[in-house]
């Protein structure tokens, strides 16, 4: 990547890290079964001397500690002792141990042959010499001697608690996942690798995993620091300003090599094992390892030179990252995280191994809380989690944990009772238990989980409740308006919220805000696919509107400015059907999952609910306009004359084919005293029931003008300003003609129809009648002056007038029957009657229209001079 | 099924059985490793093995004749009951073993080959035999253990130690090895590494009487009493006829400066012990305490105790060896330097019939001793101090600590000597090398104060 070439934001990541998830979910699971096991163990009744020994020895049982007041402290063996024989038997190796122990009970007194300073490494016969003594240790079933591992333990899981909520916040970011696998692997170091271990074979295991931890954890530590809050980029290798001479090649990979590449992360990982591997190796050829707590010494040293990095790495962060926010999350860390190790390194390491004094452990681990707590601090600081939810799963899991234990207590005290403490005292046991245990833990789990929150979080408790109800109240009902108004108003009420907007989809296909229709968000805004692909409630602040446009960014600035907080999609099948967005809570608090869980399940049903509303609302139009249908076709019907008017001398046949149901086409007759015949034939813009109802104006508007003039342009004038006045955004094209059948003379105005078509016998083929100067559309304009054109007519004229239907009808592949063929249809039936003439125009347009749909009103009027 | 089906079904069961059968019986007797008919015998047999690891001798004998009357022709429980008898009773055992060869399994006629090498004093041959049952056998204790006390007393102490802790490896937990590893670091004079085996082994076998007895002998040697004798009462407890803890009491008091008590115990282990060998053992212990103390009553007593012993091929050496020392308690020093004299070609034509195959010469203590203190008392200083030079020197440096015992008084007479004649740094010498192996041997005190007199004497004079 080059420089001109921009990062790609973190949410932009590619989508195959959710594959990743899994396998940190099952890392984090076998860590929190091995530590819960181990946990397990303690408890176990197996026999125990309180010795905790030095693994890797094998010249006898090197004693690293002794339980505080534990048997093996009571019969006077110490820190650095080294025990030869258990039980008349001599032991070299743990396993030795362990067999050893298993043949004897609890409260058994048990002869140690023990000596004062280490076991040799090889067992040859000619270990150093050293004064020996037999003791006796009365073996007992307890293993704590004090707190300080409970503590740590405690540690431990809080930090896999705090691991495992940053990690499910954030599953695909690299720092979460990283910080997640820390977190187990402390968990393990803390349960694992500083429980006071014994000889059983369980111990061994946990052990070893302690150990695994223990290589791994510094290489973890390093890793984590190196990208979090972001990764490690170093800008060392630069042009030279003055020379511009480019920088140097190995100066660059080296930048290159230590912003972050796989490469160094490769050579953090390897470096621990390779040490590990090494000492293994150095005690294979005999030789002696240095072990510091129970650790060889150089993983200590590497655990504290990777820590020093790690700490410098974050402190380069705290001061040089860009981002304000950034550099304070990252400074808390680094004051947690030195503040917490330093106290455990030196009481907790030191002071143990160079004094052999471990009376000030516990006051070394106790800081290292503080790691945790900052990040925990950090992150609820930078919204990032809820603590609420840990100190509830807390409740829940430590109440799971002692009904557990009372009744492990009971399942032992049971066995002893009936198998006179045989099987319990057996390791098959415990196994057995922890299998029964397992699949209980989880039902009972789900059980306690609704009385616990009844009990500690009743007000939680109660407002889940009410979503629920909420849930449930929106799904009966079918009036959006009722629906969003309940929505808004119980989301904001339950929720205690300062308040919630919603936006829903119109019929246009815009968001609109519910009560303000200026706030709307067309179909293109990219936020809206955002918020699709979203598919759950998001904080606005996290919504990505990468690569946006301005409408979507103008929105999300919006809603900022407004003191929104989160936006909640309400989806149906993928399909936006609206917008809610919530304020913050009056508390000040966050929104944590559980709500955002309850607000999902809430928008799903408000979703549907919105759906189904809308399908509601559209049917009930649909009813609606088919019924006004009904009527304006009731109307249309009534308006169209049911009979042709008398004229001796002229035959008339007129006729309507509406395009829908109800029409925009009419004609019409006025006869006058004076046996003059006005007739009017029309079209108004528009179909169905507007277009109707304007027919009828406009039919009226005609009617009333007829009688006071006979000149048809001035009708036209007039009636033109009448329309106009309507203001519908609807104009009406219309053809009047006054006919004198004494004078055997046709006038006529034309607004906007087509002119009418006159077929004069032994003159040739049809021509239209001469055009008026101005033919607008009535209603077009306020003025418009209309003029009147007379022609006279002889016998056997025939003339069609016609709306624009009859040459604008189209065929499949959108060509007009066209005014040529229309006179050609006409032309052909000169001398039939006009039933066949009419037939036969609307056969020949049939046929070329063939299977298309009628696309406009036909209207016509035929008019024979006899 | 038909009748034929059934046949087959039955001759193939039958089979099988019989297969089976064969295998349990070859497994079962396979887990035998001696050559015995008697399930009887072999469980009385391995009580006698387990008690004969305890050094419970007594029971062991038991043992062992509680097997062989069960089934006569028990070959191991005669070679295990030769080793517990008298040397007449032994050749006797070994013998009748030696006509069962032919139906005896290989390590069994490889014990024969050992046993009877044994007996007629080859060495050479006997430890061929133990290395060929290593061999073939690598977790066999008996031949471990005369292979390893082979190179012990040839002086090649950590091939010895390389021998047990090649069988440490192979059983880790055999209580026995810790034993004989703890000896051989206490006859080197390495008390620490010593001490710590033995209480390993005393560890491991809390119940038995011999590891507080080997503790209690080690620690009585290295001048420990008080706790020497709180362990060797300790084994008493545990196993009243345990006849070498009275032997070690009665070196612990020896030591301590209590002859009166050390001879009480040193007939206590002559009453308890098992063969007469071992018998005229403790009453020539006995004999030197009261020599050294110069009790003549006494030493008359426990010389009479040695007249009545049983006439074995031992018994003219023993009985010379109390005559010459009562000569020489009783100032008849020119007698006891004839008899000695006399005695010499017999005990070498003894040494060189019983060990055949020894890469030593012929070397006597007791013999030196004697010679020495005759030749002192006559004034013969000289030879008095090459008999003592060789008693400082032996050609077999770790044997026992009864041996390390001749050693150390032998130092301590030649120093007297030396410094009587002027020698004083050499004399101080012997006596400080004394000392790193015991700094607090009341026998030897005399000779001490004897040399540190005259070294007073020698600064007085210089002095003046």
């Amino acid at each position: 990547m080059d420089a001109m070439t921009p990062a790609p934001p973190r949410d932009a990541l590619p989508a195959r890290r959710s594959s990743a998830r899994g396998w940190f979910y099952a890392a984090g699971f076998v860590g929190l079964a091995i530590a819960v096991a181990s946990i397990a163990d303690m408890f176990s009744t197996r026999p125990h001397d309180g010795i905790v020994p030095l693994p890797y020895r094998t010249g006898g049982i090197e004693v690293r500690l002794v339980t505080p007041g534990g048997p093996a402290q009571r019969a006077g063996i110490a820190a650095g002792d080294c025990v030869l024989g258990i039980g008349s038997h001599l032991v070299k190796s743990i396993s030795d141990a362990s067999r050893e122990l298993r043949r004897h009970k609890i409260g058994e007194a048990v002869p140690y042959l023990v000596r004062r300073g280490p076991c040799a490494l090889s067992p040859s016969a000619s270990e150093p010499s050293a004064e020996m003594r037999a003791v006796q240790v009365r073996l007992s079933s307890i293993r704590l001697g004090g707190n300080t591992y409970l503590y740590a333990a405690i540690l431990g899981f809080l930090f896999f608690f705090i691991g495992l909520f940053v990690f499910r916040r954030q599953p695909d970011d690299r720092a979460a996942q990283t910080f997640f696998l820390l977190c187990v692997l402390f968990l393990l170091f803390f349960v694992c690798r500083l429980r006071p271990a014994s000889y059983w074979w369980i111990d061994v295991f946990v052990q070893n995993t302690g150990t695994v931890s223990l290589f791994l954890l510094p290489a973890v530590f390093l890793h984590f620091f190196l990208i979090f809050p972001r990764p490690k980029r170093l800008t060392f290798a630069k042009t030279d300003e003055w020379s511009e001479e480019p920088p140097s090649r190995w100066k660059t990979r080296l930048q290159d090599f230590l912003s972050s590449s796989p490469g160094l992360f490769y050579m953090i990982y390897s470096i621990p094992p390779i040490v590990f591997l090494y000492d293994v190796f150095r005690q294979l050829e005999g030789q002696r390892v240095s072990i510091l707590s129970g650790a060889p010494l150089s993983s200590w040293v590497l655990l504290g030179d990777y820590l020093v990095l790690g700490i410098l790495a974050l402190a380069h962060s705290a001061f040089t990252l860009e981002d304000p926010r950034e550099r304070r999350q990252a400074l808390h860390v680094l004051v947690g995280t030195i503040l917490g190790t330093t106290p455990f390194v030196l009481l907790g390491i030191v002071l143990p191994s160079l004094f052999n004094n471990d009376d000030y452990v516990f006051y070394g681990i106790v800081p290292m809380i503080l790691i945790p707590l900052t990040f925990a601090y950090a992150i609820v600081r930078f919204q990032m989690m809820n603590i609420r939810l840990v100190v509830r799963r807390t409740f829940l899991y430590a109440t799971t944990t002692a009904i557990l234990f009372g009744f492990y207590i009971a399942a032992i005290a049971t066995a002893n009772a009936l198998f006179a403490e045989r099987l319990s005292a057996s390791p098959l046991f415990n196994f057995g238990f922890f299998l029964v245990v397992v699949p209980l833990f989880e039902l009972l789990r789900r059980r306690l989980q609704t009385p616990l929150d009844k009990l500690f979080f009743r007000e939680k408790f109660d407002y889940q409740a009410a979503l629920l109800e909420m849930s449930e109240a929106i799904t009966g009902e079918l009036d959006l308006g009722k629906i969003t108004d309940y929505l808004t108003a119980s989301v904001a009420a339950t929720m205690r919220l300062e308040k919630a907007s919603i936006w829903l989809r119109d019929r246009d296909g815009f968001l609109e805000r519910r009560g303000r229709r200026d706030d709307r968000l067309s179909r293109e805004a990219g936020v809206r696919r955002v918020l699709a692909r979203e598919g759950k409630p998001v904080l606005l602040e996290e919504l990505s509107l990468s690569f946006a446009d301005p409408e979507s960014q103008d929105f999300h600035d919006r809603l900022t400015a407004e003191g929104f907080r989160l936006v909640v999609p309400l989806l149906y099948r993928e399909r936006l059907m609206g917008v809610l967005a919530l304020k913050e809570k009056l508390s000040g608090e966050r929104f944590d999952r559980e709500d955002r869980a309850l607000l999902s399940t809430l928008a799903n049903q408000a979703a549907l609910a919105i759906e189904t509303a809308l399908l509601h609302d559209e049917m009930t139009r649909q009813a609606e306009f088919r019924r006004d249908l009904e009527i304006a076709r009731d109307i249309q019907a009534s308006l169209l004359p049911r009979t042709v008017p008398i004229v001796p001398g002229f035959i008339f046949l007129g006729g309507s084919l509406p395009a829908k149901v109800v029409g925009g086409d009419f004609y019409d007759f006025i006869p006058f005293e004076d046996r003059c015949l006005g007739f009017v034939i029309g079209d108004v813009s528009g179909k169905s029931v507007p277009a109707s109802l304007l027919m009828v104006a406009s039919k009226e508007i005609v009617y009333s003008r007829a009688l006071t003039t006979r000149d048809p342009g001035v009708l036209f004038q007039e009636s033109n300003r009448r329309i106009y006045s309507i203001k519908r955004r609807m104009f009406v094209s219309l053809g009047y003609f006054v006919l004198d059948p004494d004078a055997m003379s046709l006038k006529y105005a034309i607004g906007g129809q087509p002119l009418p078509l006159l077929l004069r016998a032994g003159d040739g083929g049809p021509r239209p009648l001469d055009p008026p100067e101005h033919r607008l559309p009535l209603g077009a304009f306020r003025e418009v002056p209309y003029d009147t054109r007379e022609i006279f007519l002889k016998r056997g004229d025939l003339i069609f007038f016609y709306t624009d239907g009859f040459s604008e009808a189209m065929d499949e592949q959108m060509d007009p029957f066209g005014e040529e063929r229309l006179m050609r249809s006409l032309s052909a039936r000169q001398g039939e009657s006009l039933d066949d003439v009419a037939n036969g125009i609307l056969s020949d347009i049939r046929r070329h229209v063939g299977g298309a749909e009628q696309y406009d009103d036909m209207t016509f009027l035929l008019l024979r001079v006899e | 099924m038909s009748t034929k089906s059934r046949r087959a079904v039955a001759v193939v069961t039958v089979l099988f059985l019989l297969v089976a059968g064969g295998l349990a019986a070859l497994y079962l007797t396979n887990r035998r490793e001696v050559t015995t008919s008697s399930a009887a015998a072999y469980e009385a047999y391995r009580e006698g093995v387990a008690n004969d690891r305890r050094f419970y001798f007594k029971e062991a004998q038991v043992g062992y004749a509680r097997a062989l009357a069960l089934d006569p022709n028990f070959a191991m429980a005669m070679l295990r009951l030769a080793k517990l008898s008298n040397k007449d009773q032994a050749v006797s055992l070994i013998e009748r073993a030696a006509r069962l060869r032919g139906r005896l399994n290989d390590r069994e006629r490889l014990y024969i080959d050992l046993a009877t090498a044994d007996v007629a004093g080859n060495l050479e041959k006997r430890n061929r035999a133990a290395q060929t049952i290593r061999e073939r056998y690598p977790d066999d204790i008996d031949a471990c253990m005369i292979l390893a006390g082979n190179e012990m007393v040839q002086g090649h102490a950590e091939k010895a130690l390389q021998i047990f802790s090649e069988m440490i490896a192979i059983d880790p937990n055999n209580a026995g090895i810790y034993n004989q590893i703890g000896y051989y670091y206490a006859w080197r004079g390495d008390y620490d590494k010593a001490m710590e085996n033995l209480k390993k082994y005393q560890f491991m076998a809390p119940d038995q009487a011999n590891p507080y007895d080997s503790l209690g002998e080690v620690q009585a040697f290295s001048g420990r009493y008080d706790e020497a004798m709180a362990n060797l009462n300790r084994a008493l407890a545990l196993k009243p006829d345990f006849f070498e803890s009275y032997g070690h009491l009665g070196v612990a008091y020896e030591g301590k400066g209590d002859p009166a008590r050390a001879i009480e115990n040193y007939l206590n282990a002559a009453r308890e012990a098992l063969t007469d060998g071992r018998r005229s053992e403790y009453l020539g212990m006995a004999l030197r305490s009261a020599c050294i103390a110069g009790d003549k009553a006494v030493a008359h007593q426990i010389t009479q105790r040695i007249a009545d012993l049983p006439k074995d091929k031992q018994y003219e050496n023993v009985r010379s060896y109390s005559d010459v020392a009562m000569d020489v308690l009783e100032g008849r020093a020119a007698e006891a330097e004839r008899r000695l004299k006399e005695m010499r070609p017999k005990l070498e034509a003894s040494y060189l019939k019983e060990l055949k195959g020894s890469p030593y010469k012929p070397y006597f203590p007791r013999w030196n001793t004697l010679m020495a203190l005759a030749k002192a008392k006559q004034g013969k200083t000289d030879e008095a101090i090459a008999l003592n030079e060789e008693l400082a020197n032996p050609p077999i440096p770790w044997g026992s600590f009864e041996q390390r015992r001749w050693v150390y008084e032998g130092r301590a007479r030649l120093a007297e000597l030396l410094a009587r004649k002027g020698d004083l740094d050499r004399a101080e010498k012997l006596l400080e090398e004394n000392h790193r192996w015991n700094p607090n041997w009341a026998p030897t005190r005399p000779a001490e104060l004897s040399v540190s007199q005259l070294r007073r004497e020698k600064v007085l004079a210089a002095s003046h």
